[in-house]
């Protein structure tokens, strides 16, 4: 049950994310939409990892069936990699912030032809 | 222990060692990094050589990391635990094609970079890629592959932005990496959903395992998507005009390998991974569909470029039309030999590409060095005083068009050959584009270098003319004797993906 309602939530980040990510204008606001979507993707590994009434899978828990570590192992390299992205184009955010004085994409684009 | 059984993962851990220790060296002193780089340089291309030249004579290598012996496969029946790199003949010789275009990009950028403009940064930035190039096409892992993949995307924005004191490298940079992260993320999801399944990332095991579930489909949907982008096909080739031309020249060059890693990528996933369940005409159609649409669309847009970095890159885009259009057939070949030749059509179309698109691109940096511009309107008689780059660029054109004798012509030839049977259609498209090419390369040709001389232009340093004679070396190498190239290269390459994937499955999990 928690599975699937994991993964549903995964899904609708991703959803809201991209969405975010296509209808803004403003960078920063493509880049928060990026953001989340990223978030629901690494949601989603960790759901694929579930196992109903699985405990942590952490030595010494107690009985029953752990939790796929790997998964978790994975979006610990994910988040990583996004925050490493994120930073990245955020940079060049601020270049443009400061080449520009402006964060909406059209006039970005129409900045180019000058 | 021997080098020889080590050559995968130092080919992939040399030039990343290099890109971190790169700066360190630097702030002792400028020779020591120059060494250091052309060390590392050196050192790689021997690798990925030897490697090649080790897979091309024996069969393919799998290197377990971690285990015991890295020659350790999985026992028959057993699970894959640990990451593998797998390297095939497609493998090696992507490896071949990485190598080849890394070298001229550094050779090429000791003398373009400038000191007081982050030059040691750039460097470092170009090991990373080029690592990340190298594992992409060597690891035998999804997961492995995505890290490969966002490695390689990091390195190129940061390499496309390069020139931070201007607006519209930083626009370029952005639009790239916000293309790149969203391509990720569905190789991401790709990933998630095939270890759902089969609670696996191993490439080899996966595949044994794939049955065509919906699933599976969603995943390929996914990887398709994801790879494509990536690789700048139509509909999201948009990113790549703007980094190709505001990228510095020799990382613009590393940026086309970089495609292509991708498109390898998705060689490996339709072949490979999918290759026990790829019945559907569908695929092959799709991707067909988007090679013939992308070479329409890129050299139609090269005809209206004013900017030669532009122009040169949808030259580049264009090119990536035929390798999926090559490719692409043999999804669809119903008949063994003509999927074969379109597969090898397919494959030289890469190597070639990477060489001639490399030149053009060189050549342009060495222009815009010169003339201070890349408006071809205000550009004109450069050829008076850049001889060599004038004549380096007319031979790029004529390759890229495919004329014989030249290599370009050599593939080209093998891809109309396998879409004639298909549909002369697609060989009247295919052969329209290699014809406005011609048009469209003569004129930037005629325009730039041709005509009375207009300003006193700086030639071009001796580093830069080593660099571009490399390539244009193996472009005429590759169109003179273009048999000794298939025969050695391209065929055991293209046999690996077209009917290796046994082969790659027993080396991996045993007999």
């Amino acid at each position: 049950m928690e599975g699937q309602v994991a993964l549903l939530l995964a899904v609708s980040l991703l959803v809201l994310g991209l969405g975010t990510l296509l209808s803004r204008r403003n960078v920063i606001w493509k880049l928060l939409g990026l953001n989340v979507a990223s978030g629901g993707a690494a949601l989603f590994l960790v759901a694929v990892g579930h196992r109903p009434q699985a405990v942590p899978p952490i030595l010494g828990w107690g009985p029953g069936p752990a939790a796929d570590p790997l998964p978790q192992a994975l979006i610990l390299t994910a988040i990583v990699i996004h925050f490493a992205t994120l930073a990245l184009s955020l940079v060049y955010v601020i270049f443009l912030t400061e080449h520009l004085h402006t964060q909406d994409v059209p006039k970005l684009e129409r900045g180019e032809d000058e | 222990m021997s080098l020889g059984t080590h050559l995968p993962i130092l080919a992939i851990a040399v030039p990343l060692l290099g890109a971190f220790a790169l700066p360190i060296f630097a702030k002792v002193h400028k020779r020591l990094r120059d060494m250091w780089a052309a060390a590392v340089g050196a050192f790689t291309c021997a690798m990925v050589i030897a490697l090649a030249v080790q897979v091309l004579s024996t069969g393919v290598v799998v290197y377990t990391l971690g285990a015991t012996s890295p020659a350790q496969t999985v026992a028959p029946g057993g699970f894959p635990i640990r990451i593998t790199l797998t390297v095939d003949g497609m493998s090696a010789f992507m490896g071949l094609i990485s190598a080849l275009v890394g070298l001229a990009s550094l050779i090429y950028a000791f003398q373009f970079l400038k000191e007081d403009q982050g030059k040691p940064l750039a460097m470092t930035l170009f090991f990373l890629l080029w690592a990340g190039m190298l594992g992409m096409e060597y690891t035998g892992d999804m997961f492995n592959f995505f890290v490969f993949l966002e490695i390689t995307s990091i390195a190129a924005c940061a390499l496309i932005g390069y020139r931070t004191w201007e607006s519209r490298p930083a626009e370029a940079a952005f639009k790239t990496m916000a293309l790149y992260t969203v391509g990720g993320l569905l190789v991401l999801l790709a990933v998630a959903i095939l270890y759902g399944q089969y609670g696996a990332l191993n490439i080899a095991y996966l595949s044994s395992k794939i049955g065509g579930s919906q699933l599976d489909k969603i995943a390929l949907g996914l990887l398709l998507g994801g790879l494509l982008m990536k690789a700048g096909a139509v509909p999201a080739h948009m990113w790549a005009p703007d980094a190709y031309g505001e990228a510095p020249a020799q990382a613009a060059m590393v940026l086309v390998a970089n495609t292509q890693a991708s498109l390898y990528g998705l060689w490996r996933v339709l072949f490979t991974l999918f290759g026990g369940v790829l019945a559907a005409p569908a695929v092959g159609w799709l991707v067909v569909s988007l090679g013939t649409l992308t070479l329409l669309v890129a050299v139609l847009m090269a005809v209206l470029q004013r900017d030669l970095g532009r122009l040169i890159a949808y030259g580049a885009v264009s090119q990536i039309g035929y390798m999926l259009l090559g490719v692409g057939l043999v999804a669809l070949a119903s008949r063994p030999d003509f999927g074969l030749v379109a597969m090898q059509g397919g494959i030289f179309h890469m190597m070639n590409d990477a060489a001639t698109v490399g030149l053009l691109m060189l050549a342009a940096g060495v222009v815009r060095r010169a003339a201070g511009t890349k408006d071809l309107t205000a550009l004109g008689g450069l050829g008076h005083d850049l001889k060599w780059t004038g004549g380096f660029f007319f031979l790029g054109a004529l390759a890229l068009a495919g004329i014989p004798p030249f290599n370009g012509f050599a593939s080209k030839l093998l891809i109309y050959e396998s879409s004639f049977r298909l549909s002369p259609l697609l060989t009247a498209v295919a052969v329209l584009g290699s014809i406005l090419l011609l048009a469209v390369f003569a004129r930037a040709f005629q325009g730039v270098f041709l005509g009375p001389k207009m300003r006193e232009a700086e030639p071009a340093p001796v580093g830069m003319l080593v660099a571009m004679g490399i390539l244009a070396a193996v472009i005429l190498a590759m169109g003179l004797a273009p048999g000794f190239f298939v025969e050695h290269l391209v065929t055991p390459a293209a046999r690996a993906l077209w009917e290796g994937r046994d082969l790659y499955l027993a080396a991996v999990l045993g007999g």
